[in-house]
């Protein structure tokens, strides 16, 4: 924008005024003025990617190794130029299946390389960091709180799916099932925090745990060839709320992230139109706002008349 | 409470929210709050990496963001670009998404007009060069076929710059035959593109990567950084404000910051208020059946 | 000709996959300079495809003209706009300055004054329309949905210099300990574990997915890419 004269960043400021204030007018009902905008729009940006195609995809892939070639080998380009070319016959229904061979090409190429590659960059990368120890055995002591409340996480964590495996859990009243809930969680809390010995250690191992449990139970919950029941039904409940955690986070991140280009443009309203234009740029965007206006409304008109 | 007010506060108009929503962000514009940022660890988790690096190293910045967010990336390119240039960093650009090229031309040309403006002034030695501090290599079709071709070599895949200089040719690319031979990449994106950065790019020659995206795509990428496959995240108009509180400058986004307070606090009160309603509408629908 | 519209195509994608899939694990002669060819070969193929993107657009639109349905007349003001755009940036800057694709020519000033300004006010209608729905639609119906709604207000609240600053205050007066409980603190926690966790599983379920599709499209289980029958 530095690189413009004056006069054509005034120009462009008003341009670019009148097609957010445009769009804008939609919020209040669809109308000429944002579709002309939206017109415009889909042109600039339409021309904009012509014009890439060109000086950055067939100019540098294809003419220049063409026009000036740095071996033989550069002439081969040819080869995949024709079969780029055959992708527009696909707009011709007796000659569309010769598309079908750069599709095929493009296609096997794209699932050959996909698949190692996302087993490399995806499948283990994030399976190791899942399978992490969940706390470091140099902070792991036994001393007989540990080995308590060890012995009692294991026994109200068995006594839960056993009572849920077997339909009782839900004859049980409230107190009940509180009961269980709570002492499972208590006494793993409570093991862990003796265990491992220091606060760090343990924050450590709750997070650690916290991604395991998450990462598991929330593949649990779209596994779909078991039934969820009983004490899967359980596992799949904890997939949940780690979903809606994370779609929580989501929605305030989203809500930060379409409000931030809102603000982008109407600073750019105040700052660079409203308080920038002078009183002879306001004239002359008035008279052009009133003509546009009117020949919008003629066109309408003219348009629903007709149809009518 | 008087279950009429109740039902036409269920119903009000949209277009009076629109309008609150507009004052919200307006009137910090007009009157600045001036807010204070604070910085979080993974913000500095790319501010710190690029610090790291001794004068003269060259990293690459791959401008992958579409026009419809530059509110959101344009200040942290900036504030990224200004960074790099004053410690005396080189900067090579590269785009594989179609829309991105103009974006980085932006960028680059409101710097190099910055710079220019300093050397005249005296505060720097000299302005920046194309070609030899910094060079951008436009748009490079094949989306993973480009990255996969970068990782092997560089210049052959790239072949000519933005402005059709040949890459043999750039002084800046002298020493880079390959992806490696960046100590950084810096990803500005506003969709999934890092996935195919840290696929395609670091799982397989090993480039350290940071993460500068809008704040709709932030949230998804806690797992890379989990994973230990990117550096950092510099996610939306907070995380610009917070790496320009670390260059020491109130710039666009630290500016913005008021007006997203203040539409953030007015959304959670639309939020509250529509479900205390609610409640207080299904209580009495509740008592209205059990009559 | 049934072999060259339905089979040959299946053998190309077979053979392609497979030949790319061996490249990537080994690295030597002839196979490194088959993945360099191939990978040329499809940027070259892809960058087509921008353009077949632009072909439809302009079929579309010009059928719209040409039967003169009712609003052709903004299809003839985008036609207008496309041209002047391309022309302005195809023709090389040698012609005159005003034209190519570098910095401060016409086609530079028509993306940034009409392509970011229109891109960006479209996308920041949604603001609204969120703010809109979070009043008459986020309604807190079940337990999930509760924990869903409390998450995203202690992001919202907590990703603001305010919330930051409000819990701050709060928590230190009451106890330094409770650091933990600080918005911007539950926040952290929010991203970096449970939100990180449910990644990942989603994450992992895409890759198996990926690695099974490709799979299948390699052994030509996987046909809807090629279309319809003709």
């Amino acid at each position: 924008m530095t690189d413009y004269a004056p006069w054509a960043i005034a120009l462009g400021t008003w341009i670019a005024a009148g097609l957010t204030i445009a769009i804008y007018s939609f919020l209040y009902k669809d109308n000429p003025f944002y579709k002309l905008a939206e017109h415009i729009y889909i042109g600039a940006s339409t021309g904009y990617l012509i014009v890439i195609a060109w000086y950055d995809a067939i100019k540098r892939l294809l003419w220049i190794p063409l026009r000036y070639p740095r071996n033989n080998y550069d002439y081969l380009v040819i080869l995949p130029g024709i079969l780029g070319i055959l992708m527009f016959t696909r707009f011709f229904k007796k000659i569309g299946w010769l598309s079908r061979f750069s599709l095929a090409f493009i296609i096997g190429w794209a699932s050959g390389v996909a698949a190692p590659a996302v087993i490399k960059g995806l499948l283990i990368p994030h399976m190791g960091s899942t399978l992490k120890p969940i706390f470091d055995p140099a902070n792991f002591s036994w001393n007989p709180l540990s080995i308590i409340f060890g012995i009692l996480t294991v026994g109200f964590f068995t006594a839960l799916v056993y009572f849920v495996q077997t339909d009782k859990y839900t004859d049980w009243e409230l107190g009940r099932r509180l009961f269980i809930i709570i002492g499972t969680v208590a006494s793993t809390i409570l093991f862990f925090l003796f265990a491992v010995g220091s606060i760090g250690s343990f924050m450590q191992a709750f997070y650690t745990l916290s991604i395991l449990v998450g990462v598991v139970s929330v593949l649990f919950y779209f596994f779909y060839s078991i039934e969820h029941k009983k004490a899967l039904k359980g596992v799949a409940k904890t997939g949940i709320i780690f979903l809606m955690l994370f779609f929580g986070s989501a929605f305030g991140y989203t809500v930060m992230g379409r409000v931030s280009l809102a603000i982008g443009r109407l600073r750019f309203l105040v700052n660079d139109w409203i308080r920038q234009s002078t009183g002879k740029q306001w004239l002359i965007g008035f008279c052009v706002i009133i003509v546009i206006s009117v020949l919008l409304l003629l066109s309408e008109r003219k348009g629903v008349s007709s149809e009518g | 409470m008087n279950i009429k007010f109740i039902d036409k506060l269920l119903k009000i108009d949209r277009r009076i929210i629109f309008v609150l929503v507009v004052i919200a962000i307006v009137i910090p514009i007009l009157f600045p709050l001036n807010l204070p940022v604070q910085v979080t660890d993974e913000v500095r988790g790319v501010f710190n990496e690029v610090e790291k690096l001794p004068p003269g190293s060259t990293i690459l910045v791959a401008f992958d963001y579409e026009p419809s967010t530059t509110p959101e990336m344009e200040p942290m390119g900036i504030a990224l670009m200004r960074q790099c240039f004053d410690k005396g960093l080189k900067v090579v650009g590269i785009s594989w998404l179609q829309q991105a090229p103009g974006n980085a031309i932006k960028v680059l040309s409101k710097i190099q007009g910055e710079y220019d403006t300093k050397a005249a002034e005296g505060k720097r030695e000299k302005s920046l060069v194309y070609g030899e501090d910094y060079a951008y290599m436009g748009f490079q079709p094949g989306w993973q076929a480009m990255i996969l071709g970068i990782g092997r070599d560089f210049k052959g895949t790239c072949k000519v710059d933005y402005k059709g200089n040949d890459a043999f040719s750039l002084p800046i690319l002298k020493d880079i035959e390959k992806l490696a031979d960046f100590p950084y990449l810096i990803c500005l994106h506003d969709d999934s593109m890092i996935n195919h950065w840290i696929i395609y790019g670091h799982e397989i020659t090993g480039i350290r990567i940071g993460s500068m995206c809008t704040a709709v795509m932030a949230p998804g990428i806690y797992a890379n950084l989990n994973a230990g496959q990117i550096t950092g995240i510099v996610g939306g108009l907070k995380g610009g404000s917070e790496y320009e509180k670390l260059l020491k400058y109130r710039g666009a986004a630290t500016s913005g910051m008021d007006s997203q307070t203040v539409i953030h606090v007015l959304i959670v009160i639309f939020i509250l208020v529509g479900n205390f309603a609610y409640l207080i509408k299904e209580h009495h629908l509740k008592k209205e059946r059990m009559r | 000709m049934d072999f060259f519209k339905r089979k040959l195509p299946l053998v190309i994608v077979f053979l392609t996959g497979v030949v790319m899939m061996i490249s990537f694990y080994v690295p030597h002669t002839p196979f490194n300079q088959i993945w360099d060819g191939a990978s040329n070969w499809y940027q070259i193929i892809r960058s087509f495809t921008l353009v077949i993107a632009v072909v439809s657009l302009i079929r579309s639109h010009y059928r719209k003209i040409k039967t003169g349905k009712q609003g052709w007349g903004y299809s003839g003001i985008m036609f207008f706009v496309l041209i002047v755009t391309a022309v302005c940036g195809i023709i090389p800057d040698s012609v005159h300055p005003v034209f190519g694709n570098k910095s401060g020519s016409l086609y530079m000033w028509i993306f940034d004054y009409v392509n970011t300004a229109a891109a960006a006010t479209v996308f920041s209608l949604l603001a609204f329309y969120i703010a809109s729905a979070a009043y008459r639609a986020f309604r807190v119906r079940t337990i999930d949905a509760t924990i869903m709604l409390v998450a995203a207000l202690i992001v919202m609240i907590g990703r603001v210099p305010w919330g930051e600053q409000f819990s701050e205050l709060i928590t230190s007066r009451i106890s330094p300990h409770l650091k933990f409980l600080r918005l911007d603190v539950l926040t952290s926690f929010f991203l970096n574990y449970p939100t990180a966790a449910s990644k990942r599983a989603i994450y992992l379920g895409i890759a198996l997915a990926s690695v099974s599709t490709s799979l299948r499209i390699i052994l030509g289980i996987e046909r809807t890419y090629m279309g319809g029958d003709d």
